[in-house]
């Protein structure tokens, strides 16, 4: 059953059941990837798949069901679920439907040249980059996980009010993890390259970062614990700020799983210097989208400015319940999921200071280029962290000797307080609706922890 | 959920170009999830994941494609097109077919034991249920300002064949609740959580004590809320018994997995048979066991789950083995072929994963301890298997002072390198407990069991703050 077919006929249920208004997501995608290991491709992988998403309104309240199968039959299953789904919310603020807006922003996310590289050439990149990563230094023992991968993806949404807007993009990208050998001891350098153009792909500076990063963590040890600077490369303040970004949802706050809301706009939240930007259409990233995930046109705008709270991120139910217009930052992940609310493009204003400017000024202190868990080293309700590290010593404003087995600790409200300095080095990381970028940090006032 | 031919037809379809084995994953899941925050119902989701997997296996390398449309037209296409990409990455090497004996194939059928089905279940009676835990966490202190609690529940039906005369199928349920408290004061908040699941239907709910659930929730947010932050350095852990298992998933269950064992990219490769861990340490990974969150009827490529000895008095015993990685290791499956659906191709992944018990007492270990952190509840955490460098986080802590339970202190993430940690362990109690987690990997999120009894580690890398 096609998509449209299947639109017509749920609608037409919908209405017959008693759904006041209602509305179908449907997204969708393929993707293309090769992973090679010592010459021979190893996983060759070519996907497709599709889904959709009703919500309806239902004795006034909003439920939801989703089906990746487009089938006569699944119809009434999907929504006798979803009305059962609106009859138990009991929270006040209602959940309503768009109509749309009058005006959406310029989106470039598909480049045709894309489609015409075919697999062999994919095939080919991907057996030259593994090759050259492993001619380039003896240490290099495996370079694990070389892969080229394309995919493109398209999603729409239609409503009984006449919302009807649709998004496609493609991407392309690159990846690998030398793995370096020296002494019996293995380290990791991990890098990537994703993009529109393979001509902005050279597989031999990727094999290179990554072999070198790889390299040059061999030797680390732990060091002492105690309070010094640190910085966090881009690479890492992406990292950090993706796990905290929740804060600045609106919804978070008013129900009290953040310390920031509306109350707090207007206040100084960060260090004077800082500006952080929430931008729905920007040309360093590959996530810009026109309109977010209830069809309001996405937005342009600072989230805090001057180290000031300027606004928190809404989508329609958190900003009627704050008294004030979305903000365009209705998110979903996915067909599969429920309506929440996420960042759009999400950067912190860089600087002019270089990052060899930004690192001069440290007498003693720590570099920090890898971090793990994530997921489980952060509370983003009392913004408390404790992440697992590795990186460099700074000594007398240049990098020093490579260190491993260290935690980083501190708080995310204090440390958006305690940035020094912010680098010019942005760089976005992103691969699908919304990305984030940053440039790297100098901050005070964290813990490291070692021998 | 396919008929023979149109199996028998996409197999031979996809071995039309080379090949030893194309294997078929279908699945049709439905998952029905309910959340309730600050007391109310805020989200309620209910859906479908449909969609079918082929792989072709051609020596040790994998041709891998997935579609959610299982018209034959489709699938044809589906089979034929990753037919070509076995035929690219030949490039021209010719190779024996796989030979396709269905005919033979014997069906298999299982399911879970499920006493009452999740889509028999009124949604009345979860929210109710959920309700229960919030109310008990609330009034357990006036510190307690947020709850937030849902139910989750996951029927999986999958269809698996393969050229080789595979034909099975299996229906796996999976049930789950997670509570969360949250205590504030001032200008600080601290959470407690408990998120209990099982391998079986709605029954697991009906024996839950959720009001226990919320107040121990609450319990911990708010002993968390007074507590000061964890102490920084190198010191001895006493890491607590169920969920304090996280250590040996991290420090060394993941890198026994062949997915990093096979390309030589664990820190335990070639060492088996030799001594990787204290005497006192012995760990089995265990699908079979009825009803628990890990368990397998069948793994994700067909395969019989058992109780596979991964260390015996130390000694490394076996690794975690899926069928393509066996290829490469010259080692047959442990039954441990697992993916979080039909997106994923399968590898090597933990069930239930458990240090066992031994012969210590708790009360003696914590008398025989001067100075330590007790690591009471434990988050989730994550390794590099290919340099052993780990890490987990301790929700809830509490030090140790001249062999008695000191103070509480604040969560911190410990952090060291599995070969090294193993050896370290020097004391293990009698009270074995598992609990549930979602591991996630190369091939997705699977749920799997942590557990063991009280350990003690000689020292280890705390991150707090202090």
């Amino acid at each position: 059953m096609t998509f449209q077919a299947f639109k017509v006929e749920i609608f037409a249920q919908a209405k017959a059941k008693g759904f006041t208004d209602y509305e179908l997501f449907h997204s969708g995608g393929t993707s293309f990837s090769v992973r090679v290991l010592n010459g021979e491709i190893s996983e060759y992988k070519n996907t497709s798949s599709e889904g959709v998403c009703f919500r309806g309104t239902y004795e006034g309240k909003v439920g939801y069901a989703y089906s990746e199968r487009m089938a006569p039959e699944i119809i009434d299953p999907m929504l006798d679920n979803a009305a059962a789904n609106a009859l138990i919310i009991e929270e006040e603020e209602i959940e309503k439907l768009y109509p749309g807006d009058e005006n959406y922003p310029q989106v470039d996310s598909f480049n045709p040249a894309l489609d015409e590289v075919d697999a062999a050439r994919k095939i080919e990149w991907a057996l030259a980059m593994e090759k050259y990563a492993k001619s380039l230094d003896p240490r290099v023992k495996i370079a694990d996980y070389c892969t080229v991968i394309t995919g493109e993806s398209a999603m729409s949404i239609a409503n009984s009010y006449g919302l009807d807007v649709s998004h496609r993009s493609n991407m392309a990208g690159a990846y690998l993890i030398a793995r370096v050998e020296e002494n019996g001891v293995t380290k990791s350098g991990y890098e990537y390259w994703f993009g529109r153009d393979f001509a902005e792909f050279d597989y031999k500076a990727l094999a290179e970062k990554a072999v070198n990063k790889g390299l040059s963590y061999l030797g680390a040890t732990s060091m002492e614990s105690g309070d010094v600077p640190v910085v966090f490369d881009r690479d890492n303040t992406k990292d950090l700020f993706g796990v905290f970004a929740s804060i600045f949802m609106a919804e978070r706050g008013q129900k009290g799983f953040s310390m920031l809301n509306k109350d707090k706009v207007g206040e100084a939240i960060a260090a004077p210097h800082i500006t952080l930007r929430d931008d729905g259409v920007c040309d360093l990233s590959l996530g810009s989208m026109a309109f977010d995930a209830e069809g309001v046109a996405t937005q342009q705008k600072a989230v805090i400015e001057n180290g000031v709270l300027k606004t928190l991120l809404y989508n329609l139910k958190s900003a009627a319940k704050d008294g004030v217009k979305s903000t365009g930052n209705a998110s979903k992940p996915g067909f599969s999921g429920l309506i929440t609310t996420s960042h759009t493009n999400f950067y912190l204003q860089p600087s002019q200071t270089s990052f060899d400017d930004l690192i001069k000024p440290v007498e003693k202190g720590v570099l920090i280029t890898e971090m793990a868990g994530l997921h489980s080293g952060a509370n983003p309700v009392s913004g408390d962290f404790s992440f697992s590290a590795d990186g460099f010593l700074i000594e007398k404003g240049s990098i020093g000797r490579p260190i491993e087995q260290i935690t980083v600790a501190g708080n995310f409200y204090e440390l958006l307080k305690n940035i020094e300095t912010v680098g010019n080095d942005l760089r976005f990381h992103s691969t699908g609706q919304g990305g984030m970028g940053m440039p790297s940090i100098l901050v005070n006032g964290l813990r490291i922890s070692g021998m | 959920m396919l008929d023979k031919q149109l199996v028998y037809d996409v197999l031979t379809a996809a071995l039309s170009t080379g090949g030893d084995l194309a294997e078929i994953f279908m699945e049709n899941t439905v998952r029905d999830s309910i959340t309730m925050t600050n007391g109310l119902i805020e989200k309620a989701n209910w859906g479908m994941d449909y969609g079918l997997g082929l792989r072709i296996i051609t020596g040790t390398n994998a041709v891998y494609a997935y579609t959610n449309n299982t018209s034959r037209a489709s699938l044809l296409k589906l089979a034929t097109d990753a037919a070509q990409a076995v035929k690219a990455s030949l490039r021209g090497e010719i190779n024996i077919k796989g030979v396709i004996t269905l005919d033979r194939s014997e069906r298999l059928r299982y399911a879970d034991t499920m006493v009452i089905p999740p889509e028999k279940v009124a949604k009345k009676d979860i929210v109710e249920r959920l309700r229960a835990a919030s109310k008990a966490a609330y009034a357990y202190d006036a510190l307690i300002t947020q709850t937030s609690n849902a139910y989750s529940a996951v029927v999986q039906d999958v269809f698996i064949a393969n050229s080789n005369g595979l034909w099975a199928e299996d229906r796996r349920v999976n049930t789950r609740v997670f509570i969360q408290s949250v205590a504030s004061q001032g200008n600080e908040k601290q959470t407690g959580s408990e998120s209990p699941g099982a391998k079986c239907g709605y029954e697991f709910v009906d024996s839950l004590d959720m009001e226990a659930l919320g107040k121990k929730s609450a319990t911990v947010a708010v002993t968390m809320l007074k507590a000061d932050y964890a102490p920084s350095g190198k010191m001895p852990v006493i890491i607590d018994n169920a969920f304090g298992g996280v250590i040996f998933h991290e420090a060394c269950a993941h890198s026994l997995e062949a997915t990093g064992v096979a390309k030589g990219a664990s820190v335990f490769c070639g060492k088996m048979g030799e001594k990787i861990a204290a005497d006192c340490v012995n760990a089995v990974d265990d699908g079979t066991l009825s009803g628990e969150w890990g368990s397998l009827n069948i793994d994700d490529e067909g395969g019989k789950p058992r109780r596979t000895t991964l260390i015996e008095n130390g000694v490394l015993k076996s690794y975690l083995v899926d069928y393509l990685n066996g290829l490469k290791m010259n080692m047959p499956s442990t039954g441990s072929g697992r993916r979080q659906n039909y997106r994923f191709a399968p590898t090597s992944r933990m069930t239930n994963t458990y240090i066992l018990s031994g012969p210590d007492k708790v009360e003696e270990i914590i008398a025989d301890t001067p100075d330590a952190l007790y690591a009471k509840q434990m988050g989730g955490g994550s390794v590099d298997p290919a340099s052993g460098e780990f890490n987990f986080a301790v929700l809830e802590g509490y030090m140790i002072r001249g062999g008695k339970i000191a103070e509480p202190v604040r969560g911190a993430t410990l952090i060291g390198k599995g070969h090294e940690v193993l050896m370290n362990i020097d004391r293990v109690a009698d009270n074995f407990a598992a609990a549930q987690g979602m591991c996630g990997s190369l091939s997705g999120a699977v749920p799997t069991n942590v557990g063991q009894p009280m350990i003690r580690v000689k020292e280890m890398i705390v991150g707090g703050r202090n």
